[in-house]
């Protein structure tokens, strides 16, 4: 073929071009440690990276999730425990006083106990967490408890709800017990139960003047109710235990999510160096046969 | 030896073609050979020097126009796709996912605190970014077409520029004969505009004489000789630039070269990724503010609007009621304030399948693989177009190119052929000398 000196030097251009062209790349991959900088340098890789993005955001919005909520059943947990020792206690005074011994001075002193065992039970339930009262079901900016006078010393004001929090995708847990049924407001326990105010109210009048056989009668009630509480304590216990096993799930599910955009996105380090290198020297001998070739023709011959 | 001068000095112009001179036997003039005290020579008149001819290929010429439109049209594609992946910068922390990422876990976020006025304001900044996001991409886009519309007018005028000028050079290479080097370095220069004007529109070049010259588009004459029919850029119904002829306001059927790649761009490819975007942004209105008005406010009223309804890609916002009112939104089902659970059900919207089983997010990872798509293959067209343009160019150079080698060789051979022709005279003056000076002595 005949050759020209200006398509030798298109051809030349053109491949220095090409070795340049992929040094830049190469350069750029090694720098950045990207694989992907642009959607069009992998198509189907920038789709899964972009979703295992949202998985991460997913992730970490559920291990979010649990950082708050945890707290709040931590309070609510403590506070039931609290519950429980309370109506304990109440339990202990009311077969103590259930025997033919329990005369004048007892009786007062059991009843100003159980008089204290109630305060201290209404703030149980009136406890908040961040501002928020635990034991109002939903309605969590409105106390559960308003005194009233009548047979039961209380009404809840708060609603059944249930506040749930979304731990996976695909489960959502409750993570609080509405006062009605933590105390017995709807007569869960049990047939012949009351609520656990009333309970601890009525023992109190019976301590004072009641005989053995009405005092012995409210242990049933008494029992209901402790019942009532430990299963709800149970509930708890079981759901936060999910909530960390769903934490546990996350954190491995973060892990390997990394690794997976990391293997989308990013490039192999040492692979990227030796690339580098590489072309490195392709463009460097294509540097050098240029200026050798250029060098060469008839005009440029010594004729000796 | 002055063609060879003429070619060494062009040998760097890549729209040179060489030349040579056609030597011819010499004529002898018919009165003259009775003239003639010999008779006719049996060895004619020796050589005269005939037309100096350009050394050329037009069909790898023609060849070389049509690579040279298509690679423009593919790098004038792939620039423009370059640009728009730019604009939407996936993957990265900082793309459109990002924000609809964010807008849904601060769904989440209320759904999990729903009395926390902070969270709720913080879901108003995120979901405020996310309007503002989209109507980046939707404003950029349309700022692309508006680009494009300017770079009509620019490739017309050029277009009419060029076409002026092949008319002049016509009109001048009609006027001198033939065969001339000035006549072939006109041709040179016509050659290059052609090849020029082919990297803008669908041009195709019948005839190479004074009169029989015509460029064509779309089947109609653009230069015939020394007449050219001018382009004009109209502003048609949609805002946007037509392409037509001056004479009759025709449209101008182009089907290639950088004015079919622009006029491509704008009318197909990004109105259908703004459309795609328009898609996703009033999907996201309506599903939201479905879900949103089920809900109850923090104060127990029933919810209303989140985004402004009937608002697309361009205009998408918040509803003015919500905006700055963070207690307006409807995080609850019940109306309890502690009731996350429309909160919940909207930062589940995004698992919703809309059309063919896509999500949102889906169709915006489509809409992302669409256009990389694009990007690629403009790319890998372009790039394969130049690769075949480059070996047009490389077997054009190896015929109409210069080559040192050559002319270096040839002008030792013309030297040569000097010194040969100088021998012969001297050994024929050697001749008469020894006829003139050393026959007989008559005279001296």
């Amino acid at each position: 073929m005949r050759t020209t000196l200006t398509q030798q030097i298109q051809t030349q251009m053109f491949y220095l071009d090409v070795a340049s062209t992929r040094l830049v790349e190469a350069q750029t991959r090694a720098v950045s440690g990207k694989r992907i900088m642009k959607p069009s340098d992998d198509v189907p890789g920038t789709n899964r990276a972009l979703s295992l993005r949202t998985a991460m955001s997913n992730v970490d919005q559920f291990t979010n999730n649990i950082v708050v909520t945890k707290p709040l059943m931590g309070a609510t947990q403590n506070a039931i425990a609290d519950l429980v020792k309370a109506v304990r206690s109440v339990r202990d005074i009311a077969i103590s006083a259930a025997t033919p011994d329990f005369t004048g001075g007892a009786r007062d002193a059991a009843a100003n106990e159980l008089t204290d065992i109630l305060g201290q039970m209404e703030d149980i339930a009136n406890s908040r967490h961040m501002d928020q009262y635990l034991f109002s079901g939903t309605a969590t900016d409105t106390a559960p408890l308003v005194a009233q006078t009548g047979s039961s010393p209380y009404s809840y004001a708060g609603n059944s709800g249930t506040r749930r929090t979304q731990v996976l995708s695909w489960v959502s847990l409750p993570c609080n017990i509405p006062g009605d049924r933590l105390f017995n407001f709807d007569g869960g326990a049990g047939a012949g139960s009351t609520d656990v105010f009333t309970m601890v109210t009525q023992l109190r009048d019976l301590v004072r003047t009641g005989t053995q056989q009405q005092i012995s009668g409210q242990l049933d009630n008494i029992d209901k109710n402790l019942d009532n509480l430990l299963s709800c304590s149970a509930q708890m216990g079981s759901w936060s235990a999910r909530m960390d096993r769903a934490n546990n799930v996350l954190a491995d599910t973060q892990v390997r999510l990394k690794e997976m955009l990391s293997d989308t996105e990013d490039v192999d380090l040492a692979k990227a160096v030796v690339e580098l290198k590489s072309q490195e020297n392709v463009y460097q001998v294509a540097l050098s046969i240029s200026s050798r070739m250029l060098d060469l023709s008839l005009a440029s011959m010594q004729l000796t | 030896m002055d063609i060879l001068g003429y070619n060494i000095a062009h040998a760097n112009d890549p729209t040179y073609k060489r030349q040579r001179l056609v030597v011819v036997e010499g004529t002898v003039p018919a009165q003259s050979q009775e003239a003639s005290p010999l008779g006719a020579s049996p060895f004619g008149t020796g050589v005269a020097t005939g037309d100096v001819e350009r050394i050329r290929d037009t069909l790898i010429e023609n060849r070389l126009r049509t690579a040279t439109q298509s690679t423009s049209n593919w790098q004038y594609k792939s620039q423009a796709m370059k640009q728009l992946e730019s604009t939407i910068g996936e993957p990265s922390d900082s793309g459109l996912q990002t924000y609809l990422d964010n807008f849904w876990a601060s769904w989440q976020k209320v759904a999990t605190s729903p009395e926390s006025q902070p969270i709720r304001s913080a879901l108003l900044e995120d979901a405020g970014a996310l309007c503002q996001r989209i109507q980046y991409e939707h404003s950029q886009m349309n700022s692309m077409i508006d680009d494009l519309n300017l770079s009509v007018v620019d490739r017309v005028n050029k277009v009419n520029l060029m076409g002026e000028e092949l008319a002049r050079l016509n009109n001048e290479i009609g006027a001198l004969e033939s065969g001339q080097v000035a006549v072939n370095d006109l041709e040179n220069r016509r050659d290059a505009l052609v090849t020029e004007l082919s990297k803008l529109a669908s041009i195709s070049q019948h005839g190479e004489g004074k009169g029989g010259f015509v460029i064509s588009l779309g089947g109609r004459v653009l230069v015939q000789g020394s007449k050219f029919n001018p382009l004009k850029c109209d502003i048609d119904t949609g805002g946007n630039r037509a392409i037509r002829w001056e004479s009759d306001g025709q449209d101008v059927l182009n089907s290639g070269g950088e004015l079919k790649a622009i006029v491509d761009l704008r009318d197909e490819t990004i109105p259908s990724y703004l459309s795609q975007l328009d898609f996703i942004a009033s999907t996201l209105v309506d599903r939201v503010n479905a879900v949103h008005r089920t809900g109850k406010t923090m104060a127990g009223a029933d919810g209303g609007d989140f985004f402004k309804t009937g608002t697309t890609a361009g205009n998408i916002s918040l509803d003015d009621g919500i905006i700055n009112h963070p207690e307006l939104i409807a995080a609850s089902s019940s109306g309890a304030i502690g009731d996350g659970d429309t909160a919940r059900a909207l930062s589940a919207v995004k698992d919703v399948p809309i059309t063919n089983g896509l999500t949102i997010n889906q169709l915006y990872r489509a809409l992302v693989g669409d256009i990389g798509g694009a990007a690629a293959i403009a790319d890998r067209q372009a790039t394969t177009h130049q690769l075949s343009l480059d070996q047009f160019t490389t077997q054009q150079q190896s015929i109409s190119g210069v080559s040192l080698d050559e002319e270096m060789t040839n002008m030792v051979k013309f030297q040569q052929a000097y010194n040969a022709s100088a021998r012969m005279i001297t050994v024929m003056d050697e001749m008469l000398g020894v006829l003139i000076a050393q026959t007989g002595s008559v005279g001296r």
